[in-house]
């Protein structure tokens, strides 16, 4: 943490909300990222990213300094996650009439994802856009779970035991999430093209 | 020999890089030689490649993050007020709440002396009441006062009017034979003489429709 970044900690937990509003420009675009990704929906992501920072502030007079800022925002960020996947379970059947194509078109071409494809060839632009919607859909053949971990696990490089401590579970259990997760990616991506038969060879061996 | 379904169990380790260095190396050594544990590899990482570009280019622009940077101090200021309104309303729950941390020692010597205090004050007032029983009460002072009062009778008097009848002439008087005789009403007032009073048949008589009340008073020279 740097010094600016102390000094936004400290004057957020004496209530400055502007100081707090500082403090989360380092690190909003991650968080949101990470929503987009979990959610799959642009609006929602907002609102889950916002909702992050809404509970992180309430709670940053618990905030000791023992590890870093982002690590203690990280876990607000699992358990908010949690909870919306809690939420959107009652909303189930809604949902349901929402096919994954409406729900990614939305997506990827909604005005503020655009924005960053304005410098862009019309090529560039339609390839990003088959791109983003190929992976969300992927990321849609995951369940939850599998789907946080994936991300925990790739986009922000933590640990089995990392994963597995903050969902309360095993290291197995995480490994094994996470095993059928890329399973699922690879087929739903259409990377998957090799053979799965398993043959003994001298690979490795010196002879 | 080269095993490809443990090679491939590792594969997604070795993608995620949750392997030591050593066992790092051996992997790649055997994927290297295997096609089809080199083609399951190389599926992992373009899986993973293709998440990574397209979270690259799922960014909006600067304009959407100004918004939401303002959208979000907002509600942070709301969230102030409100944490400002109930910190206000809650000082007497925190007064009621409030832990005082006070060393063991000191907490025991406390209740004790409460508890000390309590018998010495109870002991206290059970002695008083001894001591106000075991003395003979002061003498009262008794103050006689003459207050008049002042005495009022009240004699009813029920008149009987004769009834008519039909023609306007009074009734013939029922004869009183095999009837009981009533005993003789008799008037009585306190402290005086009875005065007898005539027997008088009802019969043929109506209680009068004008009832003129009179109070009599007694004379404050009598009683004196």
């Amino acid at each position: 943490m740097t010094d600016s970044e102390n000094e936004l900690i400290r004057r957020a937990q004496t209530g400055d909300p502007e100081a707090f509003s500082l403090l989360a420009r380092n690190y909003e675009r991650r968080i949101y990222s990470l929503a987009l990704h979990y959610t799959r929906d642009a609006a929602d992501a907002e609102d889950l990213s916002q909702d992050v920072w809404l509970k992180a502030y309430k709670a940053i007079h618990t905030f000791r300094g023992e590890a870093s800022f982002y690590t203690w925002l990280r876990q607000i960020m699992i358990n908010s996650f949690i909870n919306y996947r809690r939420a959107t379970r009652l909303r189930f059947w809604e949902r349901k009439q929402t096919s994954a194509e409406e729900s990614i078109e939305h997506l990827a071409f909604s005005e503020e994802l655009s924005g960053a494809t304005a410098s862009l060839s019309l090529e560039d632009v339609t390839h990003n856009k088959i791109l983003i919607e190929k992976v969300m859909q992927a990321l849609g053949e995951l369940s939850a779970q599998q789907r946080l971990m994936f991300l925990l696990k790739h986009r922000e490089g933590m640990t089995y035991e990392e994963i597995a401590r903050a969902f309360g579970c095993s290291t197995g259990t995480v490994k094994k999430s996470l095993f059928r997760a890329v399973a699922k990616l690879r087929t739903a991506l259409g990377v998957e093209t090799a053979s799965t038969t398993y043959t003994a060879c001298a690979a490795g061996e010196n002879f | 020999m080269h095993d490809c379904r443990k090679t491939r169990g590792a594969l997604v380790d070795l993608a995620f890089n949750e392997v030591s260095p050593e066992r790092k190396l051996s992997l790649l050594v055997e994927i290297e030689d295997c096609a089809a544990c080199s083609s399951q590899y190389q599926e992992l990482r373009e899986a993973l490649f293709a998440v990574d570009e397209a979270a690259e280019r799922a960014h909006p622009g600067e304009a959407y993050w100004q918004a939401y940077d303002a959208a979000l101090l907002n509600r942070l200021r709301l969230a102030h007020a409100e944490q400002q309104r109930v910190e206000r309303h809650s000082l007497w729950k925190q007064f009621f709440a409030a832990r005082l941390r006070v060393p063991v020692p000191v907490a025991a010597l406390i209740v004790l002396l409460l508890i000390v205090s309590t018998t010495l004050s109870m002991r206290t007032r059970d002695s008083g009441k001894a001591t106000l029983a075991s003395h003979a009460p002061a003498p009262a002072v008794v103050e006689v006062r003459e207050i008049p009062v002042v005495h009022e009778k009240i004699v009813t008097r029920i008149v009987y009017v004769e009834k008519k009848g039909r023609r306007g002439r009074a009734l013939p008087e029922q004869p009183t034979v095999g009837r009981a005789s009533k005993p003789e009403l008799v008037a009585r007032e306190e402290g005086e003489a009875t005065t007898p009073l005539t027997r008088t048949g009802l019969a043929g008589f109506q209680p009068a429709d004008d009832v003129k009340l009179t109070i009599i008073k007694a004379r404050e020279d009598k009683k004196r």
